[in-house]
């Protein structure tokens, strides 16, 4: 079964690199700095997370810190599931 | 040791080429020491090193005092967004703080500091409070003390003040968050950028920068939309410079830039020209309000919250303006712009938000793409033309000037074509292609530590006399230019300039007329505030009230009954007397020189006891001179006046300001509907289209606009930059006819003409008299004085530093050159020769 990581990861590669070696997409790599995430893709993300993993986000969490991976986006959707 | 000997070879090029200012200068060797002793501090010490460094800065750029308010002032704020209370609380607290010094900023009551101190506060918190609350509100943990201290007082803010809004959770978030050996490299890196974008900046706003009134063609719209674009260079070339020097210190802070003029899209240039501004509005602004009314539908919320982003960038804009240089600008080019802007990024957004998925890479090569070529070309042609209205004194001065790109010239087709080809070529390769194998010298070559040495020794080299003599003079005048650290020719006429232009250049350029000591005293007295002066309404436009005695900044100031400002003279020629008159302009008038040193009175004299000629016993020389008058204004007054004293001969003078003075006329005579007898003189202004200038109605540019808005009852009028440009058009035309002019109405008196060419004071002297060939044209005979004041004795020979009017001695030397060129003239012939001809005719 796949984790939070994993889920996260494939919804980035299909729908912000869509023919991205997924190697290529670590748990590590900066989604901000490196251009995968902007303004209207961290939009798609939030309404993706949100009914994915039934989290309610607010607009505070959309800081850069948070989303700024693969890892901090999981970390954001465990600190919101209350650990689930 | 690499890093420090960049830094050192930085502070070279910061002082050879004299950028920024002389404060920066100092912040940047503190910030070299600085980095030589925080790189080896354990970790532990080197937070608080730095914020101790950034408070001894203070004392570097300010007085004393000035330091300790600033510090004072910044603590307090800091303190109060960290009471004890709830978060709401603090802010009522701050914003009530906040309205207090807004109301000591707007000069409602008196600050403890000097102005100098407003712009450098204003920029540490007017945004940044913002965030840091935000983040309080997301970890209220967060906010130590040193970190507080850090974040508000940093070092390069000290000398920037416009500043980019950089982030409280980012700056704790990537202290020192990777190897540190990188984030240095890093910096300097940028720190060599940012140099670079500056004297890029200083190159387009020494050589290429033009008015929006002197636009004709369609190569000075592109060169003029071009190079009001690229003046950016000095943001970006100033964020760069900051955020690498905080490199320096362990904030690995994100780029304030990323390949801007790249952008495929609006949408995608909002997120790359200063991100750090994108940011602070998707934080502080978009997302709260996206999730506000998200229930609404993702297209609706999207176009809503982006609309309120734009309304607030737009009012903020003239909030920063407030604390950085006082007033609260709202212009009509600020909405224009601002709302062209938001409708082209929503509708990227849109389709964005719409489109199927979008190609990205992390890395790798995808090769040239010609769809993203041509997007890019198109987006940079778009945001160029936009920019230029922001750029622009007014929306109608800029609707007129885009009427130009009808007048299709070579230049315009070579510079338009080759922008776009560029665009289209570099927009469509892979600038992130890094993966692809590269031979072993470009990769040396693309290595961060070549990319930061090799433009620093280029430069370093660049500004070398050796060097300079050893290219071509057209060369070498460019690489000076960049070494050259005042104002433009443009600028000290104060002419309007962009936003960040007028916002952060302006405030610094002013900084520097005061560190030349070239700022006006406020007691200074101009000539309009004596109450000698009268208008008319005749193209003399004004002259000189008779028999006035005044006293102008502490020398005395007469005027004869005949309204000259010269002893008495009857008008009836004495026997046996010589009579010359001299028209001009206010250094011929004698600005701010007392009676009787004027150089007109020192020929005079000298003439009379020195100089023997002919039959005449006596000499006269009587001064027509009025400030402000134009060759037009001088020939008018001639007409007008000067023929009933019998003159033997006539100087009219023409120095450099002629053309604007000549524009200024052309402007007056048309905006006050002033008969202009001199059918030629009637038809340029006819021609030029300001004869129906008007003066009344609302302002729309082009006739043809106005003739419709006439046919549905619209009264309208000439906007006045259309006015403006139309006479600068027209204003060469005018002077070529006037010095026609001049020379058919003396001789046909039999009265020899002769042109004096005199400037003020001027640094900038023009090589040669503009219009020499017109002057040639018409016969009349010059007296060149354009080199009279010697270069190394020209400040001295000023009436004050900030009034270039030549002073006593300055008159002594004018004196000494036209009784020298006169008395040769003189004794040429040329009396005797008008003479013959008058009594052939």
């Amino acid at each position: 079964m796949e984790n939070t990581r994993d889920v996260v990861r494939r919804f980035i590669l299909e729908n912000f690199l869509p023919g991205e070696d997924p190697k290529n997409l670590t748990d590590d790599t900066e989604l901000k700095e490196s251009g995968i995430l902007d303004s209207l893709s961290t939009l798609k993300l939030v309404t993706f997370l949100e009914e994915q993993f039934k989290v309610q986000l607010e607009a505070s969490d959309l800081d850069a810190g948070n989303l700024s991976s693969v890892a901090s986006i999981a970390n954001l959707v465990a600190a919101k599931s209350g650990g689930r | 040791m690499p890093a420090l000997l960049q830094l050192v070879l930085a502070t070279l090029v910061i002082y050879l080429y004299g950028i920024e200012s002389g404060a920066f200068l100092k912040i940047f060797i503190l910030a070299t020491v600085g980095f030589a002793i925080h790189a080896v501090l354990p970790m532990a010490y080197r937070l608080p090193f730095f914020t101790l460094l950034s408070i001894g800065g203070a004392f570097l750029v300010f007085v004393p005092t000035d330091a300790l308010w600033l510090l004072v002032s910044g603590s307090i704020l800091i303190g109060l967004a960290n009471l004890p209370i709830s978060l709401k609380a603090r802010s009522i607290v701050l914003i009530v703080v906040a309205a207090i010094l807004a109301g000591a900023r707007a000069g409602l009551m008196a600050a403890p500091w000097s102005s100098a101190v407003w712009p450098i506060l204003g920029s540490m918190f007017m945004f940044r409070l913002v965030l840091y609350l935000m983040a309080a509100k997301a970890d209220p943990a967060d906010q130590r003390p040193w970190w507080s201290l850090a974040y508000f007082f940093m070092l390069p803010n000290l000398v920037f003040p416009l500043f980019p809004v950089v982030d409280y959770q980012t700056f704790r978030r990537t202290y020192y968050d990777k190897d540190e050996a990188g984030i240095y490299e890093v910096g300097l890196l940028w720190i060599a950028r940012g140099l670079v974008h500056l004297l890029l900046y200083r190159f387009v706003y020494h050589n290429l920068i033009t008015d929006a009134e002197s636009v004709v063609t369609l190569g000075d719209l592109a060169q003029f939309m071009l190079a009001t674009l690229l003046l950016y260079l000095r943001v970006s070339g100033q964020f760069h410079l900051i955020v690498g020097l905080l490199h320096l210190f362990g904030f690995r802070l994100p780029e304030t830039h990323k390949l801007y003029l790249l952008a495929s899209s609006f949408t995608e240039l909002w997120r790359r020209i200063n991100i750090y501004w994108t940011d602070f509005m998707m934080k502080a602004v978009f997302y709260p309000s996206y999730f506000r009314v998200k229930d609404r539908g993702p297209k609706a919320a999207l176009v809503i919250s982006t609309m309120i982003v734009f309304t607030v960038t737009w009012l903020l804009h003239s909030y920063q303006w407030f604390w950085l240089r006082g007033g609260f600008p709202l212009t009509p080019q600020d909405i224009v712009f601002w709302g062209i802007l938001f409708a082209f990024v929503v509708v990227g957004g849109l389709r964005e938000l719409n489109a199927a998925k979008k190609p990205r890479r992390i890395a790798g090569h995808q090769g040239w793409n010609r769809t993203r070529g041509l997007q890019t070309a198109i987006t940079f042609t778009m945001f160029y033309v936009l920019w230029s209205l922001w750029s622009t004194e007014s929306v109608n001065l800029w609707l007129w000037m885009l009427g130009s790109a009808a007048n299709v010239d070579v230049k315009g087709v070579i510079l338009v074509t080759s922008c776009f080809v560029t665009m289209l070529v570099l927009g469509g390769l892979d600038w992130k292609a890094s993966s692809r194998p590269r031979p072993a010298w470009l990769e040396m070559a693309l290595r961060p530590t070549t990319r930061t040495t090799a433009p620093l020794l280029l430069l370093l080299a660049l500004a070398q006399p050796a060097a300079q003599a050893a290219v071509p003079e057209r060369m070498a005048g460019a690489i000076r230019s960049l070494q050259t650290t005042g104002l433009n020719a443009r600028d000290l006429t104060l002419q309007h300039r962009g936003y960040y232009e007028q916002l952060d250049a302006r405030a610094q350029l002013d900084a520097a007329v005061t560190a030349d000591g070239r700022k006006r005293d406020a007691s200074w007295q101009t000539l309009d505030q004596l109450g000698v002066l009268r208008d008319r309404r005749d193209l003399v436009l004004r002259d000189l009230l008779p028999s006035r005695s005044t006293m102008w900044n502490g020398k005395t100031f007469t005027t004869n009954r005949w309204g000259m400002r010269d002893q008495d003279y009857p008008q009836a020629k004495p026997p046996d007397t010589l009579r010359i008159a001299i028209l001009g302009p206010s250094h011929v008038m004698g600005n701010n020189v007392a009676d009787g040193v004027v150089f007109e009175s020192l020929v005079e004299k000298r003439l009379n006891s020195e100089f023997t000629y002919g039959p005449y016993r006596h000499f006269e020389i009587l001064n027509f001179g009025v400030d402000g008058h134009s060759l037009p204004q001088q020939i008018a007054l001639l007409e007008d006046r000067v023929f009933a004293f019998s003159p033997d001969v006539v100087i009219a003078t023409h120095y450099k300001d002629n053309r604007d003075m000549t524009e200024g006329f052309a402007l007056r005579v048309s905006s006050q509907g002033i008969a202009v007898p001199d059918q030629a003189l009637q038809q340029l202004l006819s021609g030029a289209g300001l004869a129906d200038m008007g003066y009344r109605g609302l302002p729309i540019p082009y006739a043809f606009a106005r003739r419709a808005a006439g046919t549905i009852g619209i009264d309208s009028r000439m906007p006045y930059g259309e006015a403006r440009s139309r006479a600068r058009r027209v204003a060469n035309d005018i002077l070529t006819h006037t010095f026609m002019r001049f020379d058919t109405v003396t001789r046909a008196r039999g009265i020899v003409p002769l042109v004096l060419a005199l400037n003020v004071v001027l640094d900038d002297v023009p090589s040669e008299i503009p219009l020499r060939s017109a002057i040639d044209q018409a016969g009349l005979p010059v007296i060149d004085l354009f080199g009279v004041f010697p270069a190394e004795r020209r400040p001295e020979l000023r009436v004050a530093p900030w009034d270039d009017h030549p002073n006593a001695e300055g008159h002594r030397i004018v004196a000494d050159a036209l009784y020298r060129e006169l008395t040769a003239f003189l004794s040429s012939g040329v009396l005797e020769r008008a003479h013959s001809h008058r009594t052939s005719n």
